[in-house]
């Protein structure tokens, strides 16, 4: 648990059970967010793939979770970088995702 | 006050609420921009943070349609955005974002901020409304300054008329009369109202005019006469020097109000259009009234027969527009007439 930046969010949310519930509601909004970006390469959609790893991205990073902000950061920037030239490597996808989703998971 | 907070992660939201929550303002939270610009319907924010990057309505779109009412030209926006991008913060900038808070957000520079552009929403408001209440009381100020300018000049007025005509109505008759002339001339409200206020002043000159003669019951001798007439440069000697428009126009109304059409009046002989609009004007105005009211030396005519006179001294002592404005407007003459009409005061 250790890679969400909790003396951070405390600045803010200075009850600890808030802080807690905080947390919960984000970490459950990343595993949608996951689940979201999985179907959305499934489906080569590269445009909702690049706007929920945005989210993805801007939650971790108010979390403090730096594994989880870079990995989405990556994924946000791939699909950004085929919607230009309009190539697409699925397998790329299916990497980068599985880190995301390893980083998710070691919150 | 109320603060718009617009961003699609809830966890975002809930902290810029709670870093807001501590100034003591009412903070409304979206996830979609298009939901805040509903909310705009009922509510008016003095502060409004949006985040850049949305899904849907993007950041830069929300500021555009905001400012798209006048109303909101001034309102401050603060932009959150992770990008470093200088485009999309100039792209901002041009479209009237007041800063930005990079994320994720520092409590204090967020607050700080906040506080900030807060103070500034408030003092450009209550400056805005001092702004009208100034113009509101220079408006209340200027209007009271022209009313006792008028009740000055009317005071003043009715003192040099107070000698042989004590009701003051014919002076109050004359602007009246002179102002439905200029209308039916097609002058503006401008050129009508000056009329109103300075004809009253055509005879104050009769100050300098002797009792013996201003208040003689028979006829003038030739010599008498010469000084009567002499009240016309009298009163534009004793108005003639002031900066005031309205006693400028009276001074004209006073030296030309004798003048005739066809060059016979006095003092100068002046005929036709070199005789000042307002002396034509006032030229009419002043007979017509002198006819239509009670003299020692006549009863008042009535209005038929002081018309049928009027129209035999078109193009001779009357200007003929002017001859013609005063048939066109007839009938606001004639309540004007009866409105004013002074009271005879019949012995019991």
């Amino acid at each position: 648990m250790s890679a969400i930046d909790r003396a951070y969010l405390a600045t803010i949310f200075t009850d600890p059970d808030e802080l807690e519930a905080i947390v919960e509601e984000a970490i459950v909004d990343l595993r949608s967010g996951l689940s979201d970006v999985a179907a959305a390469t499934e489906a080569g959609d590269l445009n909702t793939i690049r706007e929920v790893a945005h989210r993805i991205k801007g939650v971790a990073a108010q979390l403090g979770a730096k594994s989880v902000q870079s990995a989405a950061s990556e994924l946000e920037e791939a699909a950004k970088d085929d919607l230009g030239s309009g190539n697409v490597e699925p397998q790329r996808y299916a990497a980068l995702l599985s880190a995301l989703t390893a980083a998710v998971a070691a919150l | 006050m109320n603060v718009f907070v617009i961003d699609d992660a809830q966890i975002n939201l809930k902290t810029y609420e709670k870093l807001i929550r501590s100034l003591d303002v009412n903070v409304l939270t979206f996830t979609k921009a298009t939901d805040a610009l509903s909310a705009l319907a009922q509510f008016e924010p003095d502060l409004v943070i949006v985040d850049y990057r949305m899904p849907g309505m993007d950041g830069i779109e929300f500021i555009v349609e905001f400012r798209a009412v006048p109303e909101r030209r001034e309102t401050p926006i603060v932009m959150l955005t992770a990008e470093r991008d200088i485009e999309i913060r100039r792209r901002a900038i041009d479209l009237g974002a007041a800063d930005f808070l990079n994320k994720p957000a520092d409590p204090i520079e967020f607050a700080a901020r906040v506080r900030n552009l807060l103070a500034l929403s408030d003092s450009r408001k209550k400056l805005a409304n001092r702004a009208l209440h100034l113009a509101d009381e220079v408006r209340k100020a200027t209007a009271q300054i022209a009313r006792r300018e008028q009740e000055t000049i009317h005071v003043l007025t009715r003192a040099s008329e107070f000698r042989d005509n004590e009701t003051g109505l014919h002076i109050v008759r004359m602007g009246r009369y002179s102002a439905i002339l200029g209308r039916a001339l097609g002058m503006d409200r401008n050129e009508q109202e000056l009329l109103l206020l300075a004809a009253p002043m055509h005879d104050i000159g009769k100050v300098a005019t002797p009792d013996q003669i201003l208040l003689k019951p028979g006829k003038l001798t030739p010599e008498e006469w010469e000084i009567m007439k002499q009240h016309t440069t009298a009163g534009y000697e004793i108005l003639r020097d002031s900066d005031s428009k309205l006693l400028q126009k009276g001074a004209e109304i006073a030296l030309t109000h004798h003048e005739k059409w066809d060059g016979t009046g006095y003092p100068r002989n002046l005929a036709g259009d070199d005789i000042p609009i307002s002396g034509r004007i006032c030229a009419l105005a002043d007979v017509f009234d002198a006819l239509t009211s009670i003299r020692p030396y006549k009863p008042a005519w009535p209005i038929e027969r002081a018309v049928v006179h009027v129209h035999q001294g078109r193009g001779t002592h009357f200007d003929p527009s002017v001859v013609d404005a005063f048939e066109r407007a007839l009938s606001e003459i004639r309540e004007v007439r009866e409105k004013l009409a002074d009271r005879v005061d019949v012995p019991a």
